[in-house]
């Protein structure tokens, strides 16, 4: 989301209330609007093709088929090469090798949907075979999961330049045609309600995908071939690789170990989930999600200018410039982190009580809203944890990243295994703990990369060509034994 | 006795005065065994000897200044110890340098160079010089530069070294840091022949440098002085060439009961008697350089001398004898200033037998900028002839004589003189009698004070006092060192 900030600052310089709306406004776009626009279209499809007159079974197993898209299709981008694939097309975007993005994008793009189709193929046959669901709504199924990952790939890509506003007009016109294709199906073809919606929102989404696509497609008109080259970054960053795997697992894994508690449900001996849980996640994670916009307006209106001065004093000043410029440039980086605590703090305890207040009119209450508060603090200690990983990435010090990703998804995971047995209120415990694990250790490492700053900045790289055979001998000639080099 | 040959950018791999010294004295001492230990610029140059091996020579072993990060046996990756630091400290800040220490570090500890130049130690000590010295500089030039500064050393030192009785380094800089290491680890005795005083050789090079600019130069140039005042220190004897050179030697920091002098010599009967002018050469009065094409020995400034000379005498001819391959932009460059000065008559001949050519020359001519004692001088007055020569190194007293009786022997002329130098080929060309009597004077000054026999008689005695206390596996002087260290 980088350039962001940038835009944010210019249209909150006017420093007016037209411009703060509009602010507020375009970080809604950039950062939920495409979540939005799914979320409105189904709820809207929903209702006016009468989902809800369908059976509770079928209505449990197309919820279950769609947050199992959403999730898996959200693992199998993330989870491990979109990171990599991200750096090598910035590098590759800055060195002006414009002809090396295509060929990212299409081995990215084999390597994803392998990672991601082959376990969901499996999975297909595992809900037609044994879940005995018909095989035409697994198939539909799998094709908006396949749909899906197309359209999250291809975004990471767009993201890359930042064309955000874009990103998100072709989720709202993907999902325009879902609805209207809903519609035709259902009362012009008289296809079932389920099938209707499947197949709409798996259209919509290769729509999406697919003007993602064109658009990268214009953006990146050369394809170079050079396709060995993305490899090359598996191994060169394989750390980014692990932080990245590491902390998306831990943003779900809590969701994984409680379905397999007592309260989670099967359906079609396929689908497993805990939709209290779930939902109460959910709204945690929304509850916090303003962290991010904070976050990245600070860092780049604020923080990005420090380090920018840092970065010239190294290039071009002396030892005194850049000590002052390191000490300015971490007082900004401890001034962004406890602003953004005390803002959030302030945005999360209105949208909690907003939550507690408005949400149990709204049929949401009971367990849900039992099991929430805890999530919420878990996932506002979370983001800020990302915050300081987001700061480690910055110094590329990947090991603090890959230590606080790892030590967050573990702790998480034994948090729930071991909140599981307590009562809702304490579900979230996992998460809490997790995030404060991985916030302890970022911390731990920031000030640590602060102590050692001028060794990570000037003892980076190599000023030899690294050979990884041993010496040769430095005996070139020898007339006992009759050797000579030439 | 096993003698080490420590060479650096000459010896076998370069054609030129101190290789054939050094080729001359090897063959010259059948009862040693010599190894070769050869320090070269990259591995680009990786066994391509230009010298056929005197059967004494065993082995040659390379080092390179610039060299790759190879995968060390040794993995761990070990800070300094206290002591380690405050050596590499004194090191670079210029103060007094615990080497035995720094000698230890770099043969048996450190696995990389690139660790030790990209780690955090050298670069608090590099911080701290800066601070002293140069905190008005940007530091990450400075960085740089230093790293570059002590790459090559720093390779230099972990160079695997061949086990020998005596070092004898045919110059300071980074030879007299590889004779230092011998003696540290074998107890080997450490000899120092300077052909030309290598810190002032070096200086001048890096005042006129372009690769390097501004304070850095002073750097370069303290880190050959800090090297060969290594070398004077662990020498046990330091040989110069002229008296002149032993005092620039002291001078630079040389205990002067360390110094003696032992003059270059000549097979001089091998000069004698040599063909000369043919039908070829008649009507022409030949002057004859015997010298590697390259910057050193000033080509252009020779070209341009002749040039003026010509004009006023057409018929001069120059024959430039020796190799051009070695510098081969410089040697492009002079050809090209020969076609667009439209000079006739100069002849490169490229590698060739010179005595084929010295009975045939009228005069010989020498025009670097930088010499020791140069053999081109002997071998001139060998043949009987005269030698216009600028006025470097040894050159004044040869031509001139030092109090010795035989007259001058040609014309000595201040460097990058082209008036001087033509003035002087003119003179020597319009007045026979006096070119001939310079020859003359030449070839008796050669015949009793230059003589190769001689010069090997004074190293045969060297080798053999060095021989005498010689290494002794028991009693390692580095060692020895390294006991008193670990007692500390």
């Amino acid at each position: 989301m980088a350039g962001v900030g940038v835009k944010l600052k210019r249209i909150y310089e006017k420093k007016s209330i037209a411009a703060n709306v509009f602010g507020i406004g375009y970080s809604v776009i950039i950062t939920i609007a495409p979540m939005l626009f799914i979320v409105v279209s189904v709820w809207a499809m929903e209702n006016v093709l009468g989902f809800a007159d369908e059976s509770y079974l079928t209505r449990d197993l197309f919820s279950s088929v769609i947050l199992y898209i959403f999730i898996f299709s959200l693992l199998a981008v993330h989870l491990l090469f979109s990171p990599v694939l991200s750096r090598f097309v910035q590098d590759a975007i800055f060195e002006e090798r414009y002809g090396d993005v295509m060929p990212c994008y299409q081995i990215g793009l084999l390597l994803t949907l392998l990672f991601g189709c082959i376990p969901g193929a499996l999975f297909s046959l595992w809900v037609y075979a044994v879940g005995g669901v018909e095989a035409g709504f697994v198939f539909l199924g799998y094709c908006g999961y396949t749909a899906m990952i197309f359209v999250l790939y291809s975004m990471v890509y767009l993201s890359i330049c930042k064309d955000y506003e874009r990103i998100s007009l072709f989720f709202f016109a993907g999902m325009a045609v879902a609805f209207l294709l809903a519609l035709a199906l259902r009362f012009w073809l008289h296809v079932e309600v389920t099938y209707s919606l499947l197949s709409s929102l798996a259209v919509g989404f290769l729509l999406i995908g697919t003007l993602e696509y064109t658009a990268l497609k214009n953006y990146f008109p050369e394809n170079s071939g050079q396709y060995k080259l993305v490899f090359t970054y598996c191994g060169k960053w394989w750390k980014l690789m692990a932080s990245n795997f590491f902390y998306v697992l831990g943003l779900y894994i809590h969701n994984f170990v409680f379905w397999t508690h007592e309260t989670g449900s099967v359906i079609a001996k396929s689908f497993i989930c805990n939709q209290n849980y779930d939902v109460a996640a959910y709204m945690a994670i929304f509850t916090n999600i303003s962290t991010l916009i904070i976050f990245i307006s600070g860092v780049e209106m604020n923080f990005n200018k420090k380090y920018k001065t840092y970065s010239e004093a190294v290039i071009g000043g002396k030892w005194g410039d850049i000590e002052a410029a390191g000490s300015r440039m971490f007082r900004q980086l401890s001034e962004e982190l406890i602003n953004l605590v005390r803002l959030q703090f302030i945005i999360t305890v209105i949208v909690y009580l907003l939550c507690i207040v408005i949400l149990p009119q709204l049929g949401f209450a009971g367990s849900i809203m039992r099991i929430y508060p805890c999530l919420a603090v878990g996932f506002f200690i979370l983001f800020i944890m990302y915050a300081a990983m987001h700061f480690l990435y910055y110094f590329n010090d990947f090991t603090g990243a890959v230590l606080t990703a790892a030590g967050f998804c573990a702790v998480t995971f034994l948090g729930s295994v071991f909140s599981m047995g307590l009562s809702e209120t304490w579900y979230g415990l996992g998460v809490v703990l997790g995030a404060f694990a991985g916030w302890t250790l970022a911390y731990a490492r920031l000030r640590w990369v602060e102590r050692n700053l001028n060794t990570y900045i000037f003892c980076e790289g190599s000023i030899l060509r690294r050979e990884s055979q041993e010496r040769p001998d430095s005996k070139v000639y020898d007339r006992g034994s009759g050797t000579a080099a030439e | 006795m096993k003698i080490c040959i420590v060479a650096e950018g000459s010896y076998p791999y370069v054609v030129g005065g101190v290789s054939t010294w050094t080729h001359n004295l090897i063959r010259s001492f059948q009862e040693h065994e010599f190894v070769i230990a050869s320090i070269l610029a990259d591995r680009s140059q990786r066994g391509k000897f230009q010298y056929e091996l005197p059967e004494n020579v065993k082995e040659v072993h390379e080092v390179y200044l610039n060299d790759a990060d190879w995968k060390s046996r040794r993995h761990r990756k070990s800070r300094l110890s206290k002591r380690e630091y405050q050596a590499l400290r004194g090191l670079v800040l210029n103060q007094e340098v615990e080497w035995e220490v720094i000698f230890r570090l770099f043969q048996e500890k450190i696995s990389s160079v690139n660790e030790v130049l990209m780690g955090s130690d050298f670069l608090n000590i590099i911080t701290e010089y800066y601070q002293l010295y140069y905190n008005q500089l940007v530091f990450t030039d400075f960085l740089w530069m230093m790293r570059s500064i002590y790459l090559p050393l720093f390779l230099t030192l972990r160079m695997q070294l061949p086990r020998a009785d005596v070092y004898h380094c045919v110059c300071t800089g980074y030879a007299g840091v590889l004779g230092g290491i011998g003696k540290y680890l074998y107890g080997g005795k450490m000899l120092v022949s300077e052909h030309g005083i290598y810190t002032r050789e070096r200086e001048e090079e890096l005042i006129k440098a372009k690769w390097v600019k501004g304070i850095f130069k002073n750097i370069w140039i303290e880190q050959f002085r800090k090297m060969s005042n290594l070398a004077y220190a662990k020498a046990d004897v330091v040989v110069s060439l002229f008296e002149h050179a032993r005092e620039l030697q002291i001078e630079e920091g040389c205990p002067a009961e360390k110094t003696r002098v032992i003059p270059n010599g000549i097979k001089v009967e091998r000069f004698e008697n040599l063909p000369g002018k043919g039908e070829e050469d008649a009507g022409w009065i030949n002057v004859g350089a015997v010298v590697r094409v390259a910057p050193v020995k000033d080509i252009m400034t020779m070209i341009q001398a002749f040039r003026f000379a010509k004009e006023r005498e057409p018929s001069l001819r120059l024959y430039v004898m020796g190799p051009w391959e070695e510098e081969e932009d410089y040697a492009r460059e002079c050809f090209e200033l020969v076609r667009v000065m439209n000079v006739p008559d100069i002849v490169f001949t490229g590698k060739v037998d010179v005595r084929e050519y010295y009975g045939r020359m009228d005069m010989m001519l020498l025009t670097s900028i930088s010499e020791g004692q140069p053999l081109a001088v002997m071998e001139s007055f060998a043949a009987g002839k005269p030698v216009v020569a600028t006025d470097v190194g040894d050159c004044k007293g040869l031509i001139l004589g030092e109090s010795d009786g035989f007259g001058e022997a040609g014309i000595v002329v201040p460097v990058m003189d082209v008036a001087g130098i033509s003035a002087a080929l003119l003179r020597l060309a319009y007045n026979r009698s006096e070119r001939v009597g310079m020859g003359e004077n030449g070839y008796r000054r050669a015949a009793a004070l230059y003589r190769a026999e001689t010069m090997y008689a004074s190293y045969r005695t060297l080798y053999e006092q060095l021989g005498q206390g010689g290494a002794d596996p028991e009693k390692k002087e580095g060692e020895q060192a390294w006991r008193e260290l670990a007692l500390n």
